[in-house]
C-alpha cells in the first residue's frame, strides 16, 4: 500500500482519464447537448415573428440560456453511475483526498459538454446573425462560464444522486446559484457588440470560477462524506 | 447552556406551549397598533400619497425574508455540527414561513409599484433579487422533502441553505450590476433614506410585531414538527394519555 | 396627531390608493392567518392520530382478554 500523503495527484490524472475513456464510446455525453442546444435555438425563432425581430439583439441571451439548459441536463447524473456501481462509497473509503477525484471528474466533464459547446457556438450564433465581433468573445464566455456551471451544478447535483432521476428538483436548486454567470457571460457578448470593453464582463467570470475552482471540489466531498457515510 | 437544553424536543414542546398564548397576545396586539397607526394616522408621504402606506407591510415582510433566510440556514449549520434534530426542525419551518414572508414582501411591492412607478413589475435590482431569494427558498424546501430518507432530506436542504448563503451576495453584486448597465438608477422604491419620524415610528412598531409573528409561527410549525417526529416516544403517548383522560 | 381620515369613505378610497393599499393588507392578512392555522391544523391532526391508534390499541389488548 501506497502512503497516502504522496500520492494525491494520481487521484486527479486517473479520474480525469477514467471519464474520458469511458464516455468515448457514449454519445449521451458529448453530441446529446450539443443537439439539443442547436433544436431550442431552431425553436426560438418559430415562437417570434420572423419579420419584427432582429434576432441578433436577443442572440447573446438566447445563446447563454440554451448554454445554461443543456449544461444543467448533463450535470444531472454526472455521479449517478458511481453511486449507483458502488465506486463512490469506494472512494470514500479509500485513504486519498476525495477532492482530487472529483476534480477530476468535473474537468472531465467540462471537456466532454462545455468545451464542444463553445467550439460548436458560431454555428448558434451564425444562424442568430450575430454580428461578427462578438464570436470571440462568445467563445470566450462559454469556455470559461461552462466550467463554472459544471463546478457549481456538481455541487447540487452531488445532494440529489441518491434520487437517481431527480426530475425538477436539480433545477430548481441550481438555477439561482446559475444567475451571476448568465448575467456576465451575455453581458460579455453584448458588450463586445455594442462596441465596449468586453474583457471586464469575462474578468469577473474569471474571478467567479477561480472560486468555484477552490471551493466547489472540497465542498461536493464534504457533502458526500456528510451523506453518503454517515 | 439553556439553550442547549431547550434543543430537547420535550423540552421545548412544553416551554413553547406556556410561551405561545403570551406571544400570540402580543404579535397581534402590536400588529393591530402598528397597522392602525401606519394605516390611519401616520401622515401621508407628500410625493407618494397614501399609496406608501403599504411601506409598513412591505418594509417589515422584507426584513424578515432576508433575516429568515440566515435563521435557516444557521439552524441548518447547527444540525450538521451539533446534530440536534430539533434545528433541522426550526430550519424546515423556517423556510415555510420565509418563504410566504418573500412572497408578501414580493406582492405588496408590486402593487405599491402600480401607483408609484406606473406598473406591476420591474426587472429592478432589488425585486430581482428578492425573486431570486424566493427561488432560493423553494429550493431548500423542495430539497427538504425530496427524499424519502428524512434524515438525509433535511441534511441536504441544510448544506442547500448553506451553499445559499454563500450565492446570496454574489447573486445580489451581479443583479446590481446587472440593472445599473441596463437602466439608470432613476427608479427607487425609498427615494429618500431620511424618512419623517411620524412614518418612522409605526413602522419600527410594525418590525417588531413582524418578528413577534414570526417567533409565534416557529414556534406553531415546530410544535408539529417535533409531534410528527417524535410520536413513538413515551412522553407523546403520556401526553396523549393525559388528554384522553381529560376528555373523559 | 389625530386620524388622517375624517369619514369611513375616505378611509377606504384613501385619495384613490385605498384599492391598493387594502388590496396589499388583505393578502397579506391572509396569508399570516394561514401561517397560523395550518400549523394549529396540523398539530391537532397529528394529536388525533396518536390518540386513534392508542384506543385501537387498547382496544385490541382487550379483545385478546376476552378470547382468553
Amino acid at each position: 500500500m501506497h502512503s497516502p500523503k504522496t500520492r494525491h495527484d494520481i487521484g486527479f490524472y486517473a479520474h480525469f482519464r477514467r471519464e474520458l475513456s469511458l464516455a468515448r464510446c457514449a454519445f449521451d455525453a458529448t453530441i446529446a447537448p450539443l443537439v439539443f442546444m442547436f433544436m431550442g435555438v431552431a425553436v426560438i425563432p418559430l415562437a417570434l415573428s420572423p419579420d419584427t425581430v432582429s434576432y441578433s439583439s436577443i442572440a447573446p441571451g438566447i445563446v447563454w440560456i440554451m448554454v445554461m439548459l443543456a449544461s444543467l441536463m448533463s450535470i444531472e447524473r454526472i455521479f449517478t453511475f458511481d453511486y449507483d456501481d458502488g465506486s463512490l462509497e469506494q472512494l470514500l473509503i479509500s485513504p486519498q483526498l476525495l477532492a482530487q477525484p472529483i476534480f477530476g471528474k468535473l474537468v472531465a466533464h467540462w471537456v466532454l459538454t462545455g468545451l464542444p459547446m463553445a467550439l460548436a457556438s458560431p454555428m448558434m450564433a451564425f444562424v442568430l446573425s450575430l454580428p461578427a465581433e462578438g464570436y470571440l468573445p462568445m467563445i470566450l464566455s462559454i469556455v470559461i462560464g461552462t466550467a463554472y456551471l459544471s463546478l457549481v451544478g456538481s455541487v447540487c447535483a452531488s445532494l440529489t444522486v441518491s434520487l437517481g432521476r431527480g426530475g425538477f428538483l436539480l433545477p430548481i436548486t441550481v438555477i439561482p446559484l446559475y444567475m451571476p454567470i448568465i448575467i456576465f457571460g451575455s453581458a460579455t457578448i453584448d458588450f463586445a457588440v455594442s462596441g465596449m470593453e468586453w474583457s471586464f464582463p469575462l474578468a469577473i467570470m474569471g474571478t467567479l470560477l477561480c472560486l468555484a475552482m477552490a471551493v466547489c471540489p472540497i465542498a461536493v466531498a464534504t457533502i458526500f462524506r456528510f451523506t453518503i457515510l454517515f | 447552556m439553556w439553550l442547549y437544553r431547550l434543543s430537547s424536543p420535550k423540552l421545548f414542546y412544553h416551554i413553547s406551549g406556556r410561551v405561545i398564548p403570551w406571544l400570540f397576545l402580543a404579535s397581534i396586539t402590536i400588529l393591530v397598533i402598528g397597522l392602525f397607526w401606519g394605516l390611519l394616522i401616520a401622515p401621508p408621504d407628500a410625493r407618494q400619497g397614501d399609496s406608501f402606506r403599504i411601506i409598513y407591510i412591505h418594509v417589515p415582510s422584507s426584513f424578515l425574508a432576508l433575516a429568515g433566510y440566515y435563521f435557516m440556514a444557521g439552524a441548518g449549520a447547527v444540525g450538521l455540527v451539533w446534530r440536534t434534530k430539533i434545528s433541522f426542525w426550526f430550519m424546515k419551518s423556517a423556510a415555510s414561513i420565509g418563504a410566504s414572508m418573500t412572497f408578501i414582501a414580493l406582492f405588496t411591492g408590486a402593487i405599491w409599484g402600480r401607483p408609484s412607478w406606473g406598473t406591476y413589475w420591474v426587472w429592478d435590482a432589488r425585486v430581482t433579487s428578492m425573486l431570486i431569494l424566493l427561488f432560493l427558498y423553494l429550493g431548500v424546501m423542495a430539497m427538504i422533502r425530496a427524499f424519502d430518507n428524512k434524515e438525509l432530506g433535511q441534511k441536504n436542504g441544510a448544506i442547500l441553505a448553506l451553499i445559499g448563503t454563500v450565492n446570496v451576495p454574489i447573486i445580489y453584486k451581479s443583479v446590481d450590476w446587472w440593472h445599473t448597465l441596463h437602466q439608470p438608477a432613476t427608479l427607487k422604491l425609498t427615494s429618500d433614506s431620511s424618512i419623517h419620524i411620524d412614518m418612522l415610528q409605526p413602522l419600527l412598531v410594525m418590525i417588531v410585531g413582524f418578528y413577534l409573528f414570526y417567533a409565534l409561527t416557529i414556534c406553531l410549525f415546530l410544535r408539529a414538527e417535533i409531534l410528527q417526529h417524535e410520536q413513538a416516544t413515551s412522553w407523546v403517548k403520556d401526553l396523549c394519555v393525559r388528554r384522553l383522560r381529560k376528555s373523559g | 396627531m389625530g386620524m388622517q381620515f375624517s369619514t369611513f369613505y375616505e378611509i377606504i378610497d384613501m385619495g384613490g390608493h385605498g384599492v391598493f393599499v387594502w388590496t396589499a393588507v388583505s393578502v397579506s392578512l391572509l396569508i399570516f392567518l394561514t401561517l397560523i392555522v395550518l400549523p394549529v391544523a396540523e398539530h391537532s391532526r397529528i394529536l388525533k392520530n396518536i390518540e386513534l391508534t392508542m384506543e385501537f390499541e387498547a382496544q385490541s389488548l382487550r379483545n385478546v382478554d376476552a378470547e382468553k
